[in-house]
């Protein structure tokens, strides 16, 4: 009897899930699908024929010079902006972990609210603060006798001006999470190493930084994840330029898909973003798996 | 379990029928009414003088109902290419020039009546014509002129002790001359961005240089007026502007000359650094010439013939003399019927781009892949502004990867 209604609940259960998976497989699976068939294809939109290229999009990609830039600046952006963002992210964060509560809060929303503005109104401040002739950072650089730098326009630097553009926007979100870890890791470990005299360094590297192994393993897959797929700021602040100097792959995306209307294209790139991203996870999680640090 | 099926059937059933009810009733015209929607971008001084003239033409033929509607301008390109693919295109739409040989042929836009022709034949300025043309058939109806004119700041020029130029090579010498000068530029032209490849187009056809060859099969502008163009432009091209607006160095009186369009008459005159400034006719060099680029109204080819002759209609009492002549004052469009060039020459700042019609001309050819062919222009003239390639390079590079386009 009581394997009966089991069975009965199990199968509402299921006959309520259709639903939600026929939404699922309409929203996500179908187009992921579609999306891989059009990049098999010669498609154009607007254009009535859609010829059958099997992988030649795929090779016509990693033979195009222009793409291999986006792609290498791509892979700068993502592993200077990591970089960054994890150093600065966890010294902010040790930082206001030592602060009282309303002098923490105060700073934990100052650093927040960069999140929860617009990128673009945020990117359109950025431009004007950088503008080599009247922005505020040449003119207090000009205060300390240098510059003016041509932020946004100099090929060399304006990848790492876009970084900090980023880092601005991001930060305050890892900083949070990174809080959250900290404040996670029990006091008592704390007290038992500072009883046998460990220092500061030694608690930093033999308890925190091993603890906070989740927040980091997270915070590591989410930015990577965000860093490679890095757009709106692109395309407020340099538009990919000068020349090709800052264009990346979702910028990529965007233009061959949605101003040259080559979609079949556009998707044999996402396709293969999409790929790398995937790899890059995997790899992130076998790490992160096989060093258990505690 | 047969109630939650139940339920689930219902609820479909009642959801299908509200979707069909909406459709049928959507769809069901009044006997005698013509119902045309229209679609542009967003510009709300614009907008609102659009509707004031839908709703003109809607009194005139009282049969006719007019459904305007717009959207941002980044989102038009994405909501007119999805549209034309799910067929739900509005019937009188606004697009970009360079759209055009793509929308015609792939069979989506009707084209002009013989009337509607012929008015356009005999009252538009030659660019005009010349822009709603393709295939020797006419397609739209000129919505606007993105015509940028030189705007000059003739107290920069008194305060060094000099002449305003009147030749490309005159404003480059003066650049040269007062480079040491920092916070002030002779002349501010577009370092990147969409309207760089149409300013050096100016500057280009001022040499005598061309932009493709003229069977639209190579290009050929890295001759050597190409060069002597791009070596112009880049010394006229401040890199500092790149990624800001360099028209902001010009309202803040740093910059002595700037290509503007009518449009952006307010931000100069509500500035409270720059004096004077006026709009004047193109430097010369080998001519006298000014790269142009429209938006046009064209019609939907997929309606009912009543729809589109309608359309047509209504795409011409837009653009008729009256309305434009009023566009041209209160909205600062550019005139470019002849007789609004003669009508607006009292007005000394509208007069500048009036005057500047007689040399203007369409810098765009009529090839489906205009944007990409012009992007790859861009980023290799984007490369020599910010000194990362040398003008040769840009024009060497541009030329093949633009012949890989072409061909």
């Amino acid at each position: 009897m009581l394997a009966i209604i089991r069975d009965r609940k199990r199968r509402f259960v299921y006959a309520g899930l259709i639903p939600i998976l026929l939404l699922f497989s309409l929203i996500y699976v179908y187009p992921i699908f579609s999306a891989f068939f059009v990049s098999l294809h010669d498609w154009e939109l607007l254009s009535k024929t859609h010829n059958f290229l099997a992988f030649k999009n795929y090779l016509k990609v990693f033979q195009d010079a222009v793409f291999k830039r986006s792609f290498y600046n791509t892979l700068y952006f993502t592993f200077v902006y990591l970089f960054f963002t994890l150093v600065i992210g966890l010294s902010l964060a040790l930082f206001l972990n030592s602060l009282v509560k309303p002098f923490q809060t105060i700073l934990e929303v100052i650093l927040f609210l960069p999140v929860v503005t617009i990128t673009v109104a945020g990117a359109l401040v950025w431009k004007w603060m950088y503008n080599p002739s009247f922005g505020v950072i040449n003119y207090l650089l000009g205060i300390l006798g240098m510059g003016p730098f041509k932020f946004l326009a100099s090929p060399k630097i304006v990848i790492p001006s876009i970084i900090i553009m980023a880092l601005w926007k991001w930060i305050g979100i890892n900083v949070i999470i990174f809080l959250a870890g900290l404040q996670s890791i029990p006091e008592e470990f704390y007290e038992a190493a500072r009883i046998d005299g460990a220092s500061a360094q030694f608690l930093f590297w033999r308890i925190t930084l091993p603890l906070l192994k989740p927040t980091l393993e997270y915070i590591f897959v989410t930015n990577i994840l965000a860093a490679m797929q890095v757009f709106t700021e692109i395309f407020m602040l340099t538009y990919g330029g000068p020349g090709i100097s800052s264009r990346v792959v979702a910028f990529h995306i965007y233009e061959t898909g949605f101003r040259f209307l080559k979609i079949g294209e556009a998707s044999a790139v996402a396709f293969i973003l999409f790929a790398f991203i995937l790899i890059v996870t995997a790899f992130q999680f076998r790490i992160f798996k096989r060093e258990e640090l505690y | 379990m047969r109630r939650f099926i139940l339920i689930t059937l219902v609820v479909f059933m009642c959801f299908g029928t509200g979707c069909f009810y909406a459709l049928a009733r959507g769809g069901k015209e009044e006997e005698g009414v013509v119902k045309i929607t229209f679609l542009s971008h967003t510009y709300e001084p614009w907008n609102n003088k659009l509707q004031e003239q839908a709703n003109a033409f809607m009194e005139l033929n009282p049969n006719v109902e007019i459904e305007y509607s717009y959207v941002m301008h980044a989102d038009l390109y994405s909501k007119l290419i999805s549209s034309l693919e799910a067929e739900t295109a509005a019937n009188v739409i606004g697009v970009f020039g360079p759209w055009m040989p793509k929308l015609v042929n792939g069979g989506f836009l009707a084209e002009a009546p013989s009337d509607v022709a012929q008015d356009i034949k005999n009252n538009y300025a030659d660019f005009g014509i010349d822009a709603v043309t393709y295939n020797n058939k006419i397609y739209g109806h000129i919505q606007h002129v993105g015509m940028v004119a030189p705007v000059v700041n003739p107290d920069l020029f008194e305060d060094l002790g000099e002449e305003v130029p009147d030749t490309w090579s005159g404003f480059v010498k003066l650049a040269d001359k007062y480079s040491h000068i920092e916070d002030m530029v002779i002349t501010a032209l577009e370092p990147a961005g969409d309207s760089l490849v149409l300013q050096w187009a100016t500057v280009l056809s001022s040499f005598g240089g061309e932009m493709l060859t003229k069977d639209l099969k190579k290009a050929a502008f890295n001759s050597p007026e190409g060069l002597s163009a791009t070596r112009a432009y880049v010394k006229l091209a401040n890199p500092a502007f790149i990624g800001t607006d360099e028209v902001s160095a010009f309202i803040l009186g740093k910059a002595g000359l700037v290509l503007d369009g009518p449009w952006a008459r307010t931000f100069y005159e509500d500035s409270t650094v720059l004096k004077r400034f006026y709009t004047t006719i193109p430097p010369k060099e080998k001519f006298r010439r000014i790269a142009s680029y429209v938006w046009l109204w064209v019609v939907n080819a997929d309606a009912s013939d009543a729809q589109i002759r309608v359309s047509w209609d209504f795409a011409q009492f837009l653009s008729n003399d009256e309305n434009y002549l009023d566009m041209a004052k209160t909205i600062g469009f550019v005139p470019f019927r002849r007789s609004n060039i003669k009508d607006l020459s009292d007005d000394q700042w509208v007069k500048g781009f009036a005057d500047s019609t007689e040399y203007a001309f369409i810098y765009y050819e009529r090839i489906e892949n205009w944007e990409e062919v012009e992007t790859v222009l861009r980023r290799e003239l984007e490369r020599a502004i910010a000194e990362e390639i040398t003008p040769k390079e840009a024009l060497a590079n541009a030329e093949v990867n633009m012949n890989k386009l072409l061909k």
